[in-house]
């Protein structure tokens, strides 16, 4: 279960990073400091809300297994980026707000490294 | 075989409460033991309103939202020095009507502006409160102009700041904030306080003639012994650790915050020079119960305040310089709850917004808009998801006159988990902080104002503090 936590947060933080981010000179921009952000603050939460948060990503890692056959990081980007969407726009707050707390965690790492003045856009 | 201490007087919480408390008692010569969860880490430890300052010094890494709707995620700092470590030391005097409120209402004592007057007087000068000798950053220009051109209340606010005294290039004066660590700590420790990082309080009991603090110290279990406890941990870790000690009576049932919405503003000229600050403007013209100000305006804070509006497509690298983020914040009315979980160490917050509160949200919301318009903003984003830019004064119509539940909204100041007063029915402790029907225990933070006071709080916990302390040790 946590190799497909990891994965799936992994996936998910370079998805919203490119998503924030636009075009990159680098083919393959690295966000490993953003994820590793990321799921350091969300180790950082009380235990009862963490463990909600991590249960809600895997039922977001395995939302559309049945239909797709594969997991979240096992996706290319452009069906990523649809359930990111769909996420996003749900009319569960638990999605809206896991969408929310992930994206706020990447933005806010993502815009805080020294080069991000010269690269990075508001979507 | 677990350590043990002996004090007379021991202090739970080094944020500003904390720190007035202990400090006031050294000067008078007691015996301090001052203790803080969190680490003994200097102000320029990490970059102000950083996401290093976040894994740092805020608890739970700054992930700790009250469950209810709309969630509010809230901000306590977990530190020596706690909030001042964290917060933007603006400086306020508690509102003369919101004492006389507090008066009639919870029949608080000895608690009027005259009465108050010699606390703020002390802690201001301890903490440098002042206004900026330079020019004010342009964000905060671009406020004032706004509400001049309106008719409305406008202020400068003065901080708790050090400022140099000479102008940098761009003729601002450049100063350094004065929270605890850079204040009260070194001359309460200068004072004779024995002050240890790291450690948590487990429980209070009260023994024949003292009281025994279990607690844990990098894992280690320890008890210390004072003949009076004075608890500080902030109007959430206070009321938690109180209900763990049994103590229960009107404590943690009466949470209150200053919920806030924001806005980010596109203007046509540069505003933001992008420094990790808050600019010191506010507009006063609807205060106590709507404050309108500055927002932190950096880049992440940004981006951050745009995952609102994911459609906006703004290129922040060309237009971040012409941007800035202001807020409104109201007096919530709406009251939450502590509850201490027995499997987990952190304890569980509720708090649901009233429905006049999301009501005085919108119109907070209505009235920014109408200042940032004035001060010439060409499109404006509020805190809402999908919510459409508004371009000119005629949209100012398309705001609900309800907010909707899924406004992204937040809250920095938390208080009245305790309240004080005379009216035991209603409150947790006494006109001067000491729990009600217990002997030499009193709380000393956010907890015991018995309401939002709708202006930036440390002033007021800062003044209480020290009124209750110098009560207690002239009243022994």
């Amino acid at each position: 279960m946590s190799g497909l936590l990891d994965k799936t947060t992994s996936a998910l933080t370079y998805e919203l990073a490119g998503l924030y981010s636009g075009p990159s000179s680098e083919i393959y921009p690295n966000y490993n400091d953003v994820v590793r952000f990321v799921t350091r603050q969300r180790d950082l939460m009380p235990g009862f809300l963490g463990f909600a948060v991590k249960a809600t990503t895997l039922a977001f890692a395995a939302s559309r297994l049945l239909v797709d056959g594969s997991f979240f990081h096992q996706r290319d980007s452009p069906r990523r980026r649809a359930q990111l969407e769909a996420w996003r726009r749900s009319n569960l707050g638990a999605c809206r707000d896991l969408m929310k707390f992930y994206s706020a965690l990447v933005v806010l790492a993502a815009y805080s490294r020294p080069d991000a003045g010269s690269r990075m856009l508001a979507r | 075989m677990s350590q043990s201490y002996r004090c007379q007087n021991l202090v739970i919480g080094s944020g500003p409460g904390g720190s007035v408390t202990a400090w006031t008692l050294a000067s008078h010569g007691r015996d301090v033991l001052l203790l803080e969860e969190g680490p003994c880490l200097p102000l320029d430890s990490c970059a102000p309103f950083s996401i290093d300052e976040m894994t740092q010094k805020y608890r739970n890494g700054g992930l700790n939202p009250a469950l209810g709707q709309p969630r509010i995620p809230l901000v306590e700092g977990r530190c020596v020095g706690g909030g001042s470590e964290i917060n933007s030391a603006l400086y306020h005097r508690t509102p003369e009507e919101i004492l006389d409120r507090w008066r009639a209402v919870y029949g608080v004592k000895h608690a009027g502006m005259e009465d108050m007057r010699p606390h703020f007087d002390a802690c201001e000068r301890a903490l440098s409160v002042q206004l900026n000798p330079g020019t004010q950053p342009r964000i905060a220009l671009k406020m004032k102009l706004g509400a001049e051109h309106l008719g409305w209340k406008t202020e400068e606010v003065p901080r708790a700041f050090k400022y140099e005294t000479e102008p940098c290039g761009n003729g601002r004066i450049l100063g350094k904030r004065q929270s605890m660590t850079e204040t009260l700590i070194p001359s309460a420790v200068q004072a004779g306080v024995r002050l240890q990082g790291g450690v948590r309080g487990l429980k209070i009991a009260r023994r024949k003639d003292h009281w025994n603090v279990t607690a844990l110290q990098h894992g280690a279990r320890v008890e210390i012994e004072a003949d009076a406890v004075f608890v500080c941990g902030g109007a959430i870790q206070t009321p938690a650790l109180l209900r763990r000690s049994g103590i229960q009576r009107n404590i943690g049932n009466s949470l209150s915050l200053h919920p806030m919405i924001k806005v980010v503003a596109v203007f046509d000229e540069d505003v933001n020079g992008g420094h990790p600050d808050v600019a010191a403007q506010q507009v006063n013209e609807y205060s106590p119960n709507l404050c309108m100000g500055c927002s932190i305006s950096s880049l992440p804070y940004l981006a951050l305040a745009m995952t609102d509006h994911p459609d906006a497509a703004l290129d922040l690298r060309r237009t971040s310089p012409q941007m800035a983020v202001y807020y409104a914040s109201i007096r919530g009315s709406a009251t939450g709850r502590i509850r201490d979980l027995p499997w987990s160490t952190a304890p569980l917050l509720r708090y649901s917004l009233a429905p006049e509160d999301l009501r005085g949200l919108a119109t907070g919301l209505r009235r920014l808009c109408q200042v940032l318009f004035a001060a010439g903003a060409t499109s404006l984003y509020p805190s809402i998801p999908w919510f459409p830019p508004l371009r000119n004064a005629d949209d100012l119509s398309r705001i609900p006159v309800t907010l909707p539940r899924s406004a992204s909204l937040t809250s920095v100041h938390v208080f009245s988990s305790c309240p004080m007063g005379e009216r035991s029915q209603q409150s947790a402790v006494d006109s001067f902080g000491q729990v009600h029907g217990q002997r030499n225990l009193v709380i000393n933070d956010a907890s015991v104002l018995c309401g939002p006071p709708g202006v930036n709080p440390q002033g007021t916990i800062m003044a209480f503090a020290r009124r209750n302390t110098l009560h207690f040790v002239k009243g022994l």
